[in-house]
């Protein structure tokens, strides 16, 4: 079992230095990626899932600080450890990324496939023929038309989907162990996404490669990931496969964010908002930092962080709901149809 | 156990507004960027500067006049003439003595004339102290900067938002025409004008404010084209209001911060301008005194008495770096973005 | 893109035109003529007029100028009897268009390798060091540093010849480095932002995330992202040192057209005035045009129309 988890990451720890104080954006996250399997992480803005992915990358902004007990083991090394020299190696190579925004993503003054060559070029011993040879493959694997006719165009000439694919493709190019995408399709149409997502998942067949997969949109999920960590003001929360998040859910804060979102299962067709606004991460909450936005918080949830309960071998959430002397509360009603389906699930041994 | 229970009960959101908490206090847009500019030790040194300069140049008329920088006794010139600075300390370089390009020693002009007086900043050609031409020139230099730039000021906003606010075949032509304008260059208008206009400040001051508008003018129409589309200059539009008045009340208040970093540029750029005009003759007229004559004046005079060049220069450079370290320090505080990513 | 300089040229050449009219009207009404000599008697001004052509209709003047003009005779200057201004412009031109190349390389190489320092250390003592002197060369007009340099290296530790053109190179120091003085702070300040700009961008951020170094990250993507807008600067470069160079070639006696312009002036030589203007003018359109075509060429992102 141990032998397929590619990353580990531990009790990670992110602060950053501002001019105002310390922002403690990663409060102590812990979780595991496996081999050829999608993790995704949700959570709304500011919740820490850009900083984590950037932490993966060693990308973070230069008045980041990760704390001494945090360990990244990626293949047996520590990444938190790691110099600049190591990073390059890393970066590109074994850990990819597929950033948010094609439009602003690709150099502007280089020819495309130059720029998906030049992470082949970085990290493979060839030469600049074959480099470009590879990357025309690549554009062939991420559905870019007449790819040879393309190879040459600068990035002003093509569309934010095209781009897209065009940012994927760098980032497959060395085939990599882990893709982190960071909300891949939220800068696209709804029509283009769904077609990117389906040739990420294609790609990740074809190359056995681990995906994080970042996003505030829980409907995106649902078609890609296999396990869902939904992260909260820089801790996560929750995480459990896809159904258990989808049909179990246990944690407020989830029911909040899946009521949220529009699907073909809420019958009801109405949506809920989450009503305020995440804690600043300069003065966090002593307690439960969802307390503030939560109509179930208990009056511990106010004063004291709740652990992780455990609610199947692969599902943990981490509410005072879940402890024995919690009263039970009644989730809105779309959860409890959620539940009700999950029931049904259960009961017919899916 | 009870207490237990108590823990556990279901209370749900107890502050409503804890998350949303604002730790600053919300300062107005020029607050802000006053909050901002005084942390930029520069730019505070810089407008200090400048206001004392400005507050100078201003009194300096009641006990220094054009006529007594001007004026110097024809009898009394070889007695006078270039006498070098003096504070009457032993400080090198300014205590009197002089030594000539050639010579092995130094000499001390104010002892062999026979001059009781102390000169601080040394006498010209014709042994008029340099310190009381400085001032004048410095104010006429400043009133000529200042007046040109208000010129410059009132056509280029008013072109700008005009052109800009019109849009269609209208901005398209009043936009050539710049391009025309631009594409000869300044000296070149500025001499034209100069020579059609005939020397004198009133016209070295027409001649700069009618090439520098054009710069403000681009700036302000770039401006005037983004804000036009923003929503509340279409409200203002669509509840009445007169173009005039829309152009008053919203599209200028809402440019004023880069037009103040415009200005900043180009004080400094009509001071040198003066100056270039007095290098090449189309400057004031002899004997009114302005940074730019008196450089010109002492150029022939660099070998031998350099203390004559340097004075003014210096302090025309000291005004016109001044005027652009406030310029940046003030950018910076109207957009903070621009410094501190 | 012929299209694209054909329709430039024609835009130039438009230009030139209105250039040329303003100037020979604004000549007519200047005050004064050449031939107010006192001693000259009211027959030999009527004959000097008639030589110049200056009793004809304003009309005919204007039109025999333009003519003429598009031949490239620019007509005859009062100052130098019998010389014509062509021949005047011509024989200085080459003087100042080397001088001014000379300053716009220096300025620009000088400028480029300032801001790209400065930029990659942001922040840092180098960087402050830097500012300061990049400042220094914008409020420091030429004409001052020409006067400054001219002192130093030529009278105090008399490195460099003070005056002339032609004999050696060594002449041509002095000058070329008062002029390249303010294009290299203007590029340097403008690289400085522009790479800080383009360091903090995505597309770097991608990079970076290739695992490309922080040298590779430079030289591959932030030079020529920060380079190719410098471009549009030469333009507005080439005008400032046009006037720079007529006072520094007065300081350093050089003979270029500078120096000629400035003469004519308290002579009121307006053919000579009129020459230099129209000369002037079509050297600044020119090098705009040729800027905006070879930002066109180095820049994919423009698009000719």
């Amino acid at each position: 079992m141990m032998n397929d988890t590619i990353l580990q990451v531990k009790d990670l720890v992110v602060d950053f230095n501002t001019y105002a104080g310390k922002v403690q954006a990663i409060r102590n996250i812990s979780f595991d990626l496996k081999k050829g399997e999608t993790l995704a992480i949700v959570g709304e803005s500011g919740s820490g899932k850009s900083v984590t992915t950037k932490t993966l990358m060693g990308l973070n902004a230069e008045n980041a600080r990760i704390a001494e007990d945090s360990q990244l083991i990626f293949k047996g090394n520590d990444l938190s450890k790691l110099d600049a020299k190591g990073w390059q190696k890393i970066r590109g190579n074994e850990i990819a990324m597929v950033f948010q925004d094609p439009m602003t993503s690709l150099d502007p003054t280089m020819k495309i496939g130059q720029q998906i060559a030049e992470p082949i070029l970085k990290h493979q011993n060839v030469s600049k023929a074959e480099a470009m040879e590879q990357a025309l493959k690549l554009m062939v694997g991420v559905g870019i038309p007449e790819p040879k006719e393309h190879i040459n165009d600068y990035p002003h000439q093509w569309s934010g989907g095209m781009r897209q694919r065009a940012v994927i493709a760098i980032a497959l190019a060395a085939n990599p162990d882990i893709l982190i995408a960071d909300e891949p399709t939220t800068a696209l149409d709804v029509t283009i996404q769904a077609q990117i997502l389906r040739m990420m998942k294609d790609q990740q067949a074809k190359y056995h490669s681990s995906i994080i997969f970042i996003t505030h949109d829980l409907g995106v999920v649902a078609g890609i990931a296999d396990r869902v960590a939904v992260m909260y003001a820089g801790k996560i929360v929750e995480y459990g496969t896809v159904d258990e998040i989808y049909f179990n859910p246990q944690h407020p804060y989830t029911w909040g964010l899946l009521d949220s979102m529009p699907t073909t299962d809420t019958k009801q067709g109405s949506l809920e908002a989450i009503p305020g606004t995440p804690p600043d991460l300069l003065y966090p909450p002593k307690g439960d930092a969802f307390a503030n936005r939560n109509q179930f918080a208990l009056a511990i949830d106010h004063e004291q962080q709740p652990p992780f309960f455990k609610v199947s071998d692969s599902h943990y959430a981490a509410t005072w709901l879940l402890d024995e002397r919690a009263p039970k509360v009644t989730p809105p009603a779309p959860i409890l149809q959620r539940w009700q389906h999950w029931h049904d699930m259960q009961a017919q041994g899916v | 156990m009870t207490k237990m229970n108590e823990a556990f009960a279901v209370v749900g959101i107890l502050n409503h507004h804890a998350g949303e908490n604002i730790n600053k206090p919300t300062l107005s847009f020029w607050q802000d960027a006053w909050r901002r500019l005084k942390k930029n030790k520069v730019a505070v040194v810089s407008m200090w500067l400048l206001i004392g300069m400005l507050l100078f140049a201003m009194v300096s008329s009641f006990f220094v006049s054009q006529n007594q920088a001007n004026a110097f006794n024809t009898n009394e010139v070889t007695r006078y003439k270039n006498l070098p600075p003096n504070v009457g300390l032993p400080i090198p370089g300014w205590n009197g003595q002089s030594k000539q390009p050639g010579a092995s020693d130094t000499t001390n002009p104010y002892e062999q004339n026979d001059v009781s007086q102390h000169y601080i900043f040394g006498t010209d050609t014709l042994g008029r102290s340099i310190a009381k031409r400085v001032v004048v020139g410095l104010r006429i230099s400043l009133l000529v900067a200042i007046a040109a730039t208000f010129i410059d000021l009132l056509i280029g906003v008013s072109y700008g938002v005009f052109s800009a606010w019109r849009g269609g075949w209208v901005d398209m032509v009043m936009q050539r025409i710049i391009e025309i304008i631009s594409s000869i260059p300044n000296l070149v208008v500025v001499t034209m004008l100069a020579l059609v206009l005939g020397s004198g400040v009133t016209s070295i001051i027409i001649a700069i404010a009618l090439t520098n508008w054009v710069n403000m003018a681009r700036l302000v129409r770039s401006m005037t084209l983004s804000l036009k589309e923003q929503d509340f200059v279409l409200a203002a539009q669509n509840l009445g209001e007169s173009p005039v008045k829309i152009a008053l009340k919203h599209l200028i208040p809402n440019m004023t911060g880069t037009i103040i970093v415009q200005i900043m540029m180009t004080v400094p750029s009509a001071i040198i301008f003066e100056a270039v005009l007095s290098a090449i003759g189309l400057g004031v007229k002899p004997p009114t005194a302005s940074l730019g004559s008196l450089i010109s004046d002492a150029q022939n005079m660099l070998q031998f008495y350099p203390y004559q060049i340097l004075i003014p220069s210096a302090i025309l450079v000291i005004v016109s770096l001044a005027f652009i370290l406030l310029g940046d320090g003030l950018r910076d505080a109207f957009d903070p973005r621009s410094s501190e990513e | 893109m012929t299209k694209y300089i054909l329709k430039r040229l024609i835009i130039l050449l438009f230009t030139l035109w209105i250039v040329i009219t303003l100037t020979f009207f604004l000549m007519q009404i200047m005050p004064g003529t050449p031939f107010n000599n006192p001693h000259l008697s009211a027959q030999a001004i009527a004959q000097m007029n008639e030589t110049y052509g200056l009793d004809k209709p304003l009309w005919q003047q204007y039109l025999t100028y333009l003519v003429n003009a598009l031949h490239g005779d620019l007509g005859t200057s009062f100052q130098y009897q019998n010389q014509s201004v062509s021949m005047l412009i011509g024989q200085r031109l080459p003087i100042s268009a080397q001088l001014g190349l000379q300053a716009l390389v220096v300025g620009l190489v000088v400028g480029l390798w300032l801001g790209s320092v400065s930029a990659r250390h942001q922040n840092s003592k180098l960087d402050g060091t830097l500012g300061v002197f990049s400042t220094l060369g914008i409020a420091m007009p030429s004409f001052i540093i020409a006067i400054a340099l001219l002192y130093l290296f030529g009278y105090e530790w008399q490195l460099f010849p003070v005056s002339g053109w032609g004999d050696s190179f060594s002449e041509t120091v002095l000058p070329t480095l008062a002029l390249a003085a303010a294009p290299a702070a203007v590029t340097a300040r403008f690289v400085r932002s522009e790479m800080i700009e383009s360091l903090h961008s995505d597309y770097i951020e991608l990079a970076r995330a290739k695992g490309l170094s922080d040298k590779e990250l430079v030289n591959h993507h932030a030079y020529r992202n920060s380079l190719i807008p410098v471009l549009t600067l030469i333009g507005p470069m080439a005008a400032n040192l046009l006037t720079g160079s007529v006072l520094v070639e007065n300081i350093f006696s050089i003979p270029g057209i500078g120096q000629q312009f400035v003469s004519s002036i308290p002579t009121k030589d307006f053919p000579v005035i009129m020459g230099t203007t129209i000369v002037y003018a079509a050297m600044l359109m020119f090098m705009i045009l040729v800027t905006d075509v070879l930002t066109a060429v180095v820049d994919p992102r423009v698009r000719l129309q």
